[in-house]
């Protein structure tokens, strides 16, 4: 009986100390410091003008309304953008602080008056400097607005965005995109109806300046037979000037056709630019 | 029976623990940390200063310094971090090529003392010809640890 109540005794013993083992036991996860994704986001204003505008990378003189670097791989732009003011506003990034490829952009047209006021630029690839650069030729009259930028560590998942159809009847050299300023875009296609008797040819120019025919070097040249129609649905064409079209009477002509061409182009004014190399007009 | 009035030195009653491996009592913890946009090529930022007040004695035993950003190799010799006493580099942390611990993480290490009226500072350089644009990344570095008023704490004026 005795031996009975001490083995009660310690069994009780035992489950205190198991008890008071298990509550100061210490906790065995380890903190292994943030290893979450870093990102890093930049309010900034862009107060709009005649003039370039820039929001460069912060560093230890410009402390803000600048760009955080963190070493981050995607990069997303958001612009409220309140004038109908014609403006365009790239995304750029540079490897060594001089050169700067243009990743994406927004563009707002004065005629496009039912446009969003607001455009987000999406685009990856690590820079080691990201800037902000509006009204880059200082040939319009930009209005204000304001943004935010986000940067992120990983690629951001990217699908043909912005892309919208302009229809426009080509002869003499047409400005279709890009009258006053660099304005980058993508062609993804276009369609063009030749009503002439007689072949017409296609050109296309990389510029926002006035095109002299026969002169301005162009980076496209298609024959259209008479009451034929031409399509051409990509690759992407990237330029990063302006786009301009004409429609001439012989290969390399100067003379425009005499019944324009009823063309309908497919641009992306958005991007992203990257990786596609430029054409060299 | 321990007299615990505050003018008799603390060491004396013999239950006084090294001050410069524990705090002693009244002493107030000191967190540095900062982070700043990396320099240019060739030149230099002060990541955190701090001025020790007077009639106390600085502390530190974590310290924590990283880059945040892309095209630092650690060990390169691109970022060079130093901690400075009144404005010189101190022994051993003259030319911190590589992350001793993470801000967010230091690493304890042996303590190192600063006196009364020396300021302490983190500085960051980035060397000439290093390819790390100025701006592309920001540098951080935490400093931890404690001060007290040494009189009261027993130490003797100079040292402990």
């Amino acid at each position: 009986m005795g031996s009975l109540k001490r083995f009660t005794r310690l069994c009780k013993m035992a489950l205190v100390v198991a008890a008071f083992t298990a509550a100061v036991r210490p906790a065995l996860a380890q903190y292994i410091g943030n290893v979450g994704q870093a990102s890093t986001v930049s309010a900034f204003t862009i107060s709009g003008g005649t003039t370039e505008q820039l929001v460069n990378p912060c560093s230890a003189s410009i402390t803000s309304n600048c760009i955080k670097m963190i070493g981050q791989a995607s990069h997303l732009v958001q612009l409220n953008y309140g004038s109908r003011a014609q403006c365009t506003v790239l995304l750029e990034g540079s490897p060594d602080g001089t050169n700067w490829a243009t990743l994406g952009a927004a563009t707002w047209f004065a005629i496009s008056l039912a446009r969003f006021s607001e455009q987000t630029i999406v685009a990856n690839g690590y820079y080691q400097l990201i800037r902000l650069k509006a009204n880059p030729n200082g040939g319009d009259t930009c209005g204000a607005m304001t943004g935010n930028y986000a940067g992120f560590q990983t690629p951001l998942p990217l699908s043909p965005i912005a892309t919208q159809f302009k229809s426009h009847t080509v002869a003499a050299a047409a400005n279709i995109a890009g009258s006053t300023n660099s304005t980058p875009y993508l062609l993804a296609g276009f369609s063009c109806y030749n009503p002439n008797s007689s072949v017409a040819w296609l050109e296309f120019f990389d510029t926002f300046a006035t095109v002299t025919l026969g002169t301005t070097p162009f980076f496209y040249e298609e024959a259209i037979p008479a009451m034929s129609t031409f399509s051409y649905t990509g690759p992407n064409v990237l330029g990063l000037s302006g786009f301009s079209a004409a429609a001439v009477t012989a290969q390399g002509g100067a003379t425009p056709v005499s019944t324009a061409l009823s063309c309908n182009f497919q641009i992306n004014y958005s991007g992203p630019f990257t990786p596609i190399t430029p054409l060299i007009p | 029976m321990i007299d615990r009035s505050p003018t008799l030195p603390a060491q004396a009653t013999g239950l006084q623990l090294p001050t410069h491996l524990y705090p002693p009592a009244g002493a107030q913890s000191k967190n540095l940390a900062n982070y700043v946009p990396v320099p240019d090529p060739g030149a230099q930022a002060v990541i955190f200063s701090f001025t020790v007040p007077t009639s106390m004695r600085l502390v530190l035993n974590q310290i924590g310094n990283n880059f945040v950003g892309g095209g630092f190799d650690e060990g390169s010799g691109n970022l060079i971090w130093q901690i400075w006493d009144n404005g010189v580099p101190i022994e051993d942390f003259e030319n911190i090529i590589g992350s001793l611990g993470n801000v967010a993480l230091p690493t304890p290490m042996a303590p190192i003392i600063f006196e009364q009226g020396h300021t302490v500072a983190f500085i960051i350089q980035n060397a000439a010809g290093s390819p790390i644009l100025g701006g592309s990344g920001q540098v951080g570095a935490t400093l931890r640890g404690w001060y007290y008023n040494f009189l009261s704490a027993g130490d003797s004026e100079w040292g402990v």
